[in-house]
């Protein structure tokens, strides 16, 4: 295929985003291998499993990154409904075919085994959705069709992912959603009546949630309550990031993560680990370092071409944004723990090589856009 | 709104880190150190002779330390280790619920003692799987001869919690401890238990230590050596159960009247302590409670029967030191006394003799037991001045009625030694001369603990001194070396006259010598000794008599006493039962001597 009257321009990226989003990496990769070198019977850390599969899955990311990036935004326009389509039957797949394995104490089927690989399609399908999403809003200004479309079409993965049960990955989908119709230019009446409308079905959601769920909203109002139970990951990864201090216990120098008392340590509450051992400097470092990136992200999307790519760019940014104040929040105690990965740091290989992919979206539309438009 | 967001973010580290940071600091430190205790290991008892009594086998137990569980995990570990110990996770968490201490979650709750050292090993090599596990060394309470000496020994429990708060807490106990509950377990608590160590390490999340950064060492508990002879004990108890009649009860005391040193001190039906240390034991610790033939109560202490004739001793002494008779102040026996009614002179009650037995002075008289002889001694008949009831309270108070001896084991019963008072409170009721003709021979109102029966027979033989009894020697180090003697105690002295005591033990002597004991003496050595039949409340046998208690208490050798025997039985006679158990007993007694010295 030949995309002509495009350019493929590199000197158009944005390094500056490549080099945060590797910065997070590189943190993720030297939080989790503290955090899992101690399983080893021998401390070496080329034999920390966690540690090598990490650094794999940077690099397939990296390679994704840049794979994505060599294709332009109208590919991705053009693709966006068969994308969507393909990531809802993966999430059908994981609901028939899927492994079921036991989490906090309840049933949970979230994986899926293609060839000796284990996958959370969850995963790029939060991007698949901001991709329909974004081609959705890009034809016009949102009228009421458009936006019950478009609550239909979030509403579909969203069920899929919450009867897993998958709380995190539900509210990331609908969090995406609500920042792309934001961006969108919605008229605020509809705005004002779907913020109206959420409050209203809050008890609803409180009488579908699954035990555990519950559990969490109860263990995030007392955590003491439940030290043994829920509340255990929560009160000890408050205990690790307050007992970090402002410089940190030092790098694999962390009780609670060394000896094991903060679990997840190298997925869910990395954060924690952060927090740890290299105290309030580290993690408002890291906090910075995302707010950076974000800025970089919602920056491509204002100059790449036309109002696809710049909602795309705004539904990953909102993604990020979502996840990474979700995750910490949850760490510190200021929102409830939903099991959402932190982007680009937390272990887990979907998650990994899915937000460094969508990075690569938003470099396509630096990459691909032309020259001197304005001339045009 | 994205800064907004962020703002917020950086404003929970600020308060999570830097203003509550230092108590963030101690719980972690709280998380990753723990203080547990070393048990101390409690002192081990041993008989005169230096064999052990009770001893401390070392028992594998595996406790749970639910802190160091993942919820998520709980269910997977449980079942895992229910199937190891072939029970079920419900039971365990039975067993959690009813063990663990809230608010401690790092607590080790014990969920099973005496494991098997295979099914120990597997635990522990399992370790890793089982995350919050424990497998420890304890050491359990063990007494090798059994039911032997349970009632002198006790046992340990876990005391309840109530108990806990009240008496143990601010002794530096913690809930999971054994205390002892009953015998020289009881008395010698503080003795035996020694002192607790503790042992600071860091450990993991999974509790499992990984390095030790202070140890105190625990002390050991003072090793206690019994004045009991543990082969005495062992003739004695057996002599008794064979001549026990089935389903009846007994007790036998044999001790020093020089020292008030126990030697054996038997009470049947008895039990076997090692239960209480035995794990999952609860039905046959139900089992003993609710045996009617109550084998834990130590009826040679805390059991209260009418003395019988062994109370006449008392009697004699009062009459003899107060000079209401003398060694040959006659009284006709003609087989009773016709007690005239108080209300209506016409009626009488017969207060009868075991037979007619004529004339007698106070060696026949005391020899052959009459009741007629006592009878007028205590409440006087015709012309003749008895002691009269106070007297005869006071004799019986003065040779240790109507008191505990202070024996060094837990719960011994006082007796009763009746006055005009006491019975006009209890039954409404003024005082016969009746009831001091039955108050003389040991029947009606006096209750008397075998052991009280057994201090007198002492003080008489030891010419008058009321001795302390005492079941242990001394509190020895783990060198053997004494820490703390139990001193040798005098009660009182009785302060008679040394001729009252003649007298006694002449009669004494000749009790042994009257035509129905004759036949049990023991070729060689005179002994002395007072018989007892006391009729109790019960079913009459065919021919319309009361069922009796018999009693014999005695010591030996008659001129340089050296030992006393106390036997009392449920059901039996004084000369014709207990008597020749008495004597089976001084002969093993005799034949130690013999064969030690």
């Amino acid at each position: 295929m030949h995309w002509r009257g495009e350019g493929l321009s590199w000197k158009q990226s944005d390094p500056l985003l490549f080099i945060a989003a590797l910065a997070l990496g590189g943190l993720g990769l030297t939080l989790v291998t503290s955090a899992t070198w101690r399983y080893m019977d021998s401390p070496s850390l080329l034999e920390d499993v966690w540690t090598v599969r990490h650094l794999a899955f940077l690099g397939v990311g990296i390679l994704g990154m840049i794979g994505f990036a060599s294709l332009p935004p109208r590919v991705y326009e053009a693709l966006a409904y068969p994308v969507y389509a393909f990531s809802l039957a993966t999430l059908v797949a994981v609901a028939i075919l899927g492994k079921a394995s036991a989490e906090h104490g309840a049933l949970a089927q979230r994986w899926i085994e293609v060839g000796g690989v284990q996958l959370q399609p969850s995963e790029p399908a939060k991007v698949a959705l901001v991709l329909v999403l974004a081609k959705l809003f890009a034809g016009g200004v949102p009228g009421l069709r458009r936006m019950l479309l478009s609550m239909a079409i979030t509403g579909a993965p969203v069920m899929l992912v919450y009867l897993q049960p998958d709380l995190g990955s539900a509210l990331c989908m609908i969090a995406s959603w609500a920042g792309i119709v934001v961006l969108a230019g919605t008229p605020k009446k509809y705005v004002f009546a779907i913020g109206g409308l959420a409050v209203a079905s809050m008890p609803l959601l409180w009488l579908s949630m699954r035990g555990y769920m519950r559990e969490r909203v109860l263990t995030f109002l007392n955590p003491e309550a439940y030290a043994l139970g829920e509340g255990y990951n929560v009160l000890q990864a408050q205990i690790s990031i307050g007992s970090g201090g402002l410089w940190g216990k030092g790098l694999f120098e962390g009780t609670q993560t060394q000896l094991r008392y903060l679990r997840l340590s190298h997925s869910d509450f990395i954060f924690s680990v952060l927090g740890e051992e290299l105290g309030f400097v580290g993690a408002m470092a890291v906090l910075l370092l995302f707010l950076f990136l974000l800025f970089r992200v919602l920056r491509a999307g204002d100059t790449g071409d036309g109002q696809f790519a710049s909602l795309l760019c705004g539904g990953i940014a909102s993604l990020i944004a979502f996840q990474t104040v979700a995750n910490v929040g949850g760490n510190i105690g200021l929102t409830p723990v939903v099991g959402i990965p932190l982007p680009f740091l937390s272990h887990g290989g979907s998650s990994l090589i899915t937000q460094f992919s969508a990075l690569g979206l938003v470099q396509a539309a630096l990459v691909h856009r032309r020259p001197y438009r304005f001339e045009v | 709104m994205l800064i907004l967001a962020f703002s917020f973010l950086a404003l929970g580290l600020w308060r999570l880190q830097l203003v509550q940071g230092q108590a963030h600091g101690r719980a972690a430190e709280r998380n990753a150190i723990r203080l547990n205790t070393i048990p101390a290991p409690r002192g081990v008892v041993y008989d005169r002779g230096g064999q052990i009594l009770a001893e401390n086998a070392p028992v594998f137990v595996v406790s749970l330390v639910e802190a160091d569980l993942p919820e998520n995990r709980r269910v997977e570990v449980l079942d895992r280790l229910a199937r190891l110990l072939g029970t079920t996770r419900t039971a365990l968490e039975r067993t959690l619920d009813q063990r663990r201490v809230p608010g401690d979650v790092f607590f080790p709750v014990r969920l099973r003692s005496h494991l098997e050292r295979s099914l120990a090993l597997t635990l522990e090599q399992e370790g890793w799987e089982l995350p919050g596990v424990r497998v420890s060394v304890e050491s359990a309470r063990q007494y090798p001869e059994g039911d032997l000496l349970s009632h002198v020994l006790g046992y340990l429990t876990q005391p309840s919690p109530g108990e806990f708060e009240q008496k143990y807490r601010g002794e530096g106990y913690s809930i999971s401890s054994l205390v002892g509950a009953s015998g020289v377990e009881a008395t010698y608590e503080s003795a035996l238990r020694g002192s607790d160590g503790a042992r600071l390490s860091e450990v993991d999340a999974g509790g499992r230590p990984l390095g030790e950064l202070g140890v105190v060492p625990p002390i050991p508990g003072g090793n206690v050596k019994l004045t009991i002879d543990l082969n005495l004990q062992r003739s004695a108890t057996n002599i008794l159960r064979a001549k026990l009649q089935p389903g009846s009860s007994g007790a036998a005391i044999l001790a020093d009247p020089r020292t008030g040193e126990i030697l054996a001190l038997v009470s049947l039906p008895t039990f076997d302590a090692n239960v209480f240390s035995r794990p999952d034991s609860e039905g046959d610790i139900l089992t003993l409670l609710q045996d009617p033939s109550l084998p834990l109560f130590h009826r040679a202490i805390a059991g209260q029967y009418p003395p019988g004739s062994t109370f006449k001793l008392a009697v004699g002494i009062g009459a003899l030191q107060e000079g209401v008779a003398s060694r040959n102040t006659q009284i006709r026996s003609e087989g009773g006394l016709r007690v005239p009614n108080p209300y209506n002179p016409r009626l009488f009650t017969w207060f009868p003799d075991w037979a007619v037995l004529g004339d007698m002075n106070f060696i026949r008289g005391l020899a052959l037991s009459s009741n007629v002889y006592f009878a007028t001694l205590a409440g006087g008949f015709g012309d003749f001045q008895g002691l009269g009831v106070d007297r005869v309270a006071q004799y019986a108070r003065l040779v240790g009625y109507g008191a505990a001896t202070g024996i060094d084991l837990p719960s011994e019963e006082a007796g009763r030694v009746p006055t005009p008072t006491w019975k006009v409170e209890n039954f409404g009721e003024g005082w016969l001369t009746g009831d001091t003709y039955n108050m003389a021979v040991g029947q009606g109102f006096v209750l008397a603990t075998p052991l009280q029966v057994a201090n007198v027979t002492n003080a008489i033989a030891n010419n008058g001194t009321m001795m302390r009894p005492h079941v242990a020697q001394a509190v020895l180090d783990q060198g053997g070396r004494t820490i703390e003697a139990v001193p040798r105690e005098v009660i009182r002295q009785l302060g008679v006259r040394s001729d009252v005591i003649q007298v006694i033990r002449e009669g004494m002597i000749s009790t042994l010598e009257q035509d129905r004991v004759r036949a049990f003496q023991i070729p060689g050595v005179k002994v002395a000794g007072k018989t007892g039949t006391a009729e109790y409340v019960g079913p009459r046998d065919a021919a319309g008599n009361l069922p009796t208690h018999g009693w014999f208490t005695g010591f030996a050798p008659a001129e340089d006493p050296q030992v006393t025997v106390t036997v009392f039985l449920e059901k039996g006679g004084g000369p014709t039962d207990a008597v020749p158990i008495a004597m089976d007993m001084l002969r093993a007694y005799l034949e130690r001597k013999g064969g030690a010295g």
